[in-house]
């Protein structure tokens, strides 16, 4: 934390104007990718942005309210499994996306309620339990009516519907990746809005010091299962995304066990937890070095080669960038531009100054 | 024997009706099965000759020449597929299967003559925790098809080349893998992916976009559904059919009946093989008394369950644990028998499990006498390596391929899922036309036996069968012999399941 | 099924929950351990312990005696895991928890996969340091109970006593305290902090190489060994309390009867679902004390 930004002053219209190439290069970036349409590159940046996501979701809850959940696989396929069951009931694919967030909503603040309690490293271990049960309660044979059991939910395929400029089965990858994309912006509006309100503030006032914030007045239950309920609506949502493009659940999938949560966990500090690019840039380097990584051990016909590798750069990754990558790029960008007095986050620029700014206190979770 | 058999081909309607839930579809497609073999006569005499002759020189030539002896099943006709057009394809009652392309994206290019080099795609755990069960599946397909490369110098005058990708048993990233073997690889077919998930996930994709999806590597009996995914066939003896196998042979042991424990893992694997029996068992006068569930990643030793079953003690145990657990299994079951002198069922362990190596591993006793069945030969009887020239080739051609696995164990069915996929493309060749169409109906219309599956059994598929593999060798464990020593003669259901209708 | 209480049935069930909750037990220890040097959670745990185990597999087929190969193994185990302290976790900046996190899951991933690269894929069976044919059982109240798992339940017993002596009767010990409770003051206090941290990583993975060693023989050696064992074992420790060794022995075998009970006497929930179980109790347990049942709880610093 040495590189605290200071002396040069920056105009907020110049900030603004920054942020907008930010922006902008970002939208050109997907744009270009949904209206080229090809076809593999954009199966696995559909891919990427579901991750982000979920992992928009995670970051309010871990990177902004400093509650550790090592469970949101659990929110994911409860999603993921609200769209398929609801499908397989012959509701329209479109409606089962809002009953998936308000369902993952729900569950959300009754997983929430321990947090009122538990601290730190306990909160981590419960959730991570959840991610481990969550899938036996999928398999549980009483609930196989609901579930369909270990054979889970099939045939979900959504065809871009008649007012969509999409044509049929042809244009699928299409219209699963602007979907995607455009239910991610959507997540990322909302969590950007909360951010700013009176309840983000509380959020980080709770993260950086519970007992700070309690004195200041923040109803601290209240604001925890709120942020909870809502951090698992975005996780559901991104499951209800992958059910659909994946067209099957199932309780095996590796998304909806404890490997899924761990995903979106890296994704989240790989990319920069507490940052609003964050989650769109970790599940983008989650995915695409995960892939690239695969690619070597493919190419050299040596298995278990891509989780080596993937694993060093991990380790790297913790080493040299602690606070992901956006707080690597940010200490690259202080030694040219330093933005004061405001936050440089883009979207979240204006967070109040009563709290600390993002990059003040980035690291995810209240010392425990 | 016989008479038992016709009954439980004709009882196969039940099954396919829990498989499913469908009863009309099912019934009509069961009792179409045994007409099957006369309207295959017919037909045979234009494509067989043909087929032959253009064969010559090929690896197909020897594998044919063997494949006619001691054969059990009556309906074994080369009816290879000639140049089929879809009206024929309409021809129904077990005949030859054509592919219908108007249901393809694009039905030019499924029908177009492939030029060059025929790639074959495939996505399989190489990385990340599964990847130590199931990526030899991986090493023992490639050597197939390098030996093949090798031998027979390919296809079109050029090796064949297979793109391996890495899916890390992920059904989400098999996705997009086969998404890039298709549209960046540009590959003919995708063939031999592990996994029922995986595979369910790229399946409608893959018939829509008319790309034979074939030869996955799953014994789920999801894959005999010949009218909605044509494009779609199962490598591995569906879990259903080893069940039938196993309430045969126990039957045979209890013919009054007797009572069955189950022992599975929670999980799809474990499920199809409690399905099968919860709707078969009583047909052989079993009943189920004790049913132990293992979770999917739990590697201690089931003693909770096997406390269970002894204290059931039924007269016979269907055991499916994965992976480890079957060595934790056997082990339990030693210890439990040690322990308890009353405790002697009869117990089959799925055939997943039956690499010489987890049956080494169990040191007291457990594994002796244990029942499985496998359509391979047994590629780890010493006297075979020498004896039998397809498991010696297998042996030599898998030791070149630098492979660490056990050749035993999945690299077997890697192996031989190269090689059905190389026949299917070689068959499709012969009707003059190669095709990713040819293929399809290759594959559904296969009739042939891999160099390493036992004499006695082939792969046969029609119209009306919608299975490849539909019989095995009973074996038992036998820690005097240090290996698997067949019991009774190869047991063929070929046609049993007709097919899927989900 | 059960008409009548059968009391050998039961004490049959004890026994078998007490052999398995044995080995969560004993891993819920190196959790511990861990946790209480440096207040962090290792993903990694389990993978070390069974890096370590296939070092004994290796060790056992050149002839070593196998309680030499373990005692070896985990030596080694001991040495890797403070080398890895030392070169992967403290250099982290500020040792900020998410980065730690992310470097134990990119240790946990790349140890795990090492694994079939230097091993191959094949399944190993490692033999037992105690008698473990299939008659080596004696009888309690009728139920055979096997001297192999009665074996490692006393190895249990013994290490227990030893990280009591450890924690309470010495310099290291009360170090550990220290540092686990604030590294700046304990380096300030004059504690080698560095030399703690390396200490607790490993002697966590020396407890670990042992439970993997002695759980090999049960079901074979094999890369997907330590993974389920891992987060039961977590699980364990959270109910027992994470700076608590005889929470993480308590925790363990609980969660072993708990398995037990639930397969003999509760059939229709099945066996996966004794983690969801579990995992109830934990909750319930942790409502009630925030740190687990013999945990501290940690008064958060402002």
């Amino acid at each position: 934390m040495a590189m605290q930004p200071r002396i040069i002053t920056r105009g907020s219209v110049l900030h603004r104007v920054g942020q907008l190439v930010l922006f902008g290069a970002f939208a050109l970036f997907f744009v270009r990718a949904g209206l080229e349409g090809d076809r593999t590159g954009l199966g696995l940046l559909t891919d990427a942005i579901i991750l982000a996501t979920a992992v928009t979701g995670l970051n309010l809850i871990t990177g902004y309210t400093g509650q550790i959940s090592i469970g949101h696989s659990a929110f994911f396929g409860i999603g993921a499994y609200t769209t398929a069951i609801l499908v397989d009931r012959g509701w329209a694919h479109g409606w089962t996306f809002p009953i998936a967030a308000i369902v993952a909503f729900v569950i959300g603040c009754i997983v929430g309620l321990p947090a009122l309690r538990l601290k730190g490293v306990y909160l981590a271990l419960v959730t991570l339990g959840l991610a481990v049960a969550f899938p036996a309660i999928l398999n549980y044979e009483k609930l196989a009516d609901l579930t369909g059991g270990p054979l889970g939910i099939k045939n979900l395929t959504y065809l871009p519907p008649d007012w969509t400029p999409f044509d049929g089965r042809a244009d699928l990858h299409l219209w699963l990746f602007w979907l995607s994309l455009g239910i991610f912006l959507l997540v990322s509006l909302i969590a950007s809005n909360l951010l700013r309100s009176r309840v983000g503030r509380a959020m980080i006032a709770i993260r950086d010091n519970e007992t700070a914030a309690a004195v200041m007045g923040v109803d601290r239950a209240a604001v925890k299962t709120v942020v909870f309920g809502l951090s698992a609506a975005m996780a559901g949502v991104a499951g209800s995304l992958f059910a659909i493009k994946l067209t099957l659940v199932e309780p095996a999938i590796a998304f909806f066990t404890i490997i899924g949560a761990i995903t979106i966990l890296v994704a989240m500090v790989v990319g920069g937890s507490a940052s609003t690019w964050g989650p769109l840039v970790g599940a983008l380097f989650y995915t695409y070095v995960n892939d690239w990584a695969r690619t070597q051990g493919e190419e050299r016909s040596i298995d278990g080669l891509a989780g080596v590798i993937f694993g060093v750069i991990l380790i790297l990754l913790a080493r040299f960038a602690p606070f992901g990558v956006v707080g690597l790029l940010r200490k690259f960008r202080a030694r040219f531009v330093r933005v004061v007095p405001k936050p440089p986050v883009a979207l979240a620029g204006d967070l109040p100054s009563a709290s600390a700014p993002a990059e003040a206190n980035p690291s995810h979770a209240s010392t425990t | 024997m016989k008479a038992r058999r016709i009954a439980a081909i004709v009882a196969a309607g039940s099954l396919i009706v829990a498989a499913c839930g469908d009863d009309d579809d099912d019934k009509t497609a069961t009792t179409e099965g045994p007409t099957a073999t006369t309207v295959a006569e017919e037909e045979e005499g234009t494509a067989t000759t043909q087929a032959m002759e253009e064969e010559e020189g090929t690896a197909t030539t020897e594998a044919m020449e063997e494949e006619e002896e001691g054969t059990a099943t009556t309906e074994a006709m080369e009816e290879e597929e000639e140049e089929t057009s879809t009206t024929e394809a309409m021809e129904e009652g077990g005949g030859a299967f054509a592919v219908d392309l108007s249901i393809c994206d694009d039905p030019d290019a499924a029908a177009a003559p492939i030029e060059g080099a025929v790639r074959i795609g495939t996505s399989y755990p190489q990385s990340g925790g599964p990847a130590v069960l199931f990526a030899p599946f991986g090493d023992g397909m490639k050597a197939y098809i390098d030996y093949y490369n090798t031998t027979n110098g390919g296809i079109n005058g050029e090796p064949i080349e297979l793109i391996s990708k890495d899916d890390q048993y992920a059904a989400d990233i098999t996705k997009t893998n086969v998404d890039g073997l298709v549209f960046d690889d540009g590959v003919h077919v995708v063939a031999g992916v592990i996994g029922t998930s995986n595979n369910s996930g790229i399946q409608a994709d893959l018939n829509a976009q008319c790309i034979p999806q074939m030869w996955n590597a799953t014994g789920s009996t999801a894959w005999g559904n010949v009218d909605e995914y044509p494009w779609t066939s199962g490598l591995l003896v569906p879990y259903a059919i080893e069940v039938e196998i196993f309430l045969q042979y126990a039957a045979e042991q209890f013919p009054d009946g007797g009572t069955l424990g189950l022992f599975y893992v929670e999980n799809e694997f474990g499920q199809e093989y409690k399905i099968a029996i919860d709707e078969r068992a009583a047909e052989y006068g079993f009943e189920v008394v004790a049913e132990e569930t293992i979770g999917g990643t739990d590697s201690a030793a089931p003693s909770g369950q096997m406390t269970n079953l002894v204290a059931a003690n039924p007269d016979a145990i269907l055991a499916v644990p994965l992976g480890g657990q079957c060595i934790a299994f056997m082990t339990e079951l030693g210890n439990a028998q040690a322990a308890n002198a009353d405790f002697d069922p009869i117990v089959y362990q799925t055939g997943t499990c039956a690499s010489t190596l987890f049956y080494n591993a169990v040191t007291n006793g457990g594994n002796d006498g244990v029942i499985t069945a496998n359509q391979f030969k047994d590629v780890a009887n010493v006297e075979l390596q020498t004896s039998d020239a397809d498991i010696a080739a297998y042996l030599e051609a898998f030791a070149a391929s630098g492979s660490a696995a056990d050749p035993s164990g999945l690299a077997a069915a890697g192996w031989v899922a190269g090689e059905a996929t190389v026949q299917s493309i070689v068959d499709a060749a012969a009707t003059g036309t190669l095709s990713r169409e040819t293929i399809a109906n290759a594959v559904r219309n296969a009739d042939f036996k891999p160099s390493i599956v036992r004499d006695g059994l082939k792969f046969h598929m029609n119209a009306t069968d919608g299975y490849a593999a539909e019989g095995a060798q009973l074996q038992a464990w036998s820690v005097a012999d240090a290996g698997f020593v067949d019991v009774g003669e190869v047991v063929d259901f070929d046609g049993f399941l007709g097919v899927f209708t989900g | 099924m059960m008409l009548a209480f059968d009391s050998s049935l039961f004490i049959q069930r004890m026994v078998d929950g007490l052999g398995e909750g044995s080995i969560y037990a004993m891993l819920a220890l190196s959790i511990v351990v861990v946790f209480r040097a440096t207040g962090q959670l290792n993903f990694a745990q389990g993978e070390i312990g069974l890096f370590g185990a296939f070092i004994v597999s290796t060790l056992t087929l050149s002839d070593v005696p196998i309680a030499l190969a373990i005692l070896i193994a985990m030596v080694v185990g001991a040495v890797l895991a403070a080398t890895i302290e030392r070169v992967v976790i403290r250099p982290i900046e500020h040792r900020n928890p998410g980065a730690v996190v992310v470097a134990s899951i990119g240790l946990f991933l790349g140890i795990n996969q090492l694994h079939s690269m230097i091993w191959g894929p094949n399944a190993r069976s490692l033999p037992s340091v105690f008698p473990n044919d299939a008659d080596d059982f004696f009888r309690l109240f009728g139920a055979p109970v096997r001297w192999e798992r009665f074996g490692i339940f006393l190895v249990l017993l013994v290490l227990l006593a030893l990280l009591w002596v450890l924690f309470n009767k010495t310099k290291i010990g009360l170090a550990m305290r220290a540092v686990a409770n604030n590294q700046e003051s304990a380096g300030l206090a004059g504690i080698r902090v560095g030399g703690i941290l390396m200490i607790g990583w490993g002697l966590a993975a020396a407890i670990s190489v042992l439970a993997a060693s002695l759980l090999a023989p049960q079901g074979g050696l094999s890369a997907s060994l330590m993974f389920g064992p891992f987060l039961i074992a977590s699980a364990a420790a959270t109910l027992g309390g994470l700076d608590s060794p005889i929470g993480a022995v308590v925790g363990g075998l609980a969660l072993g009867l708990i398995k037990a009970i639930i397969i003999g006497y509760v059939g229709f929930l099945g066996g996966d679902m004794v983690f969801t179980v579990s995992l109830m109790i934990i909750l319930v347990v942790l409502l009630w004390r925030p740190g687990g049942l013999f945990g501290t709880v940690t008064v958060e610093r402002v």
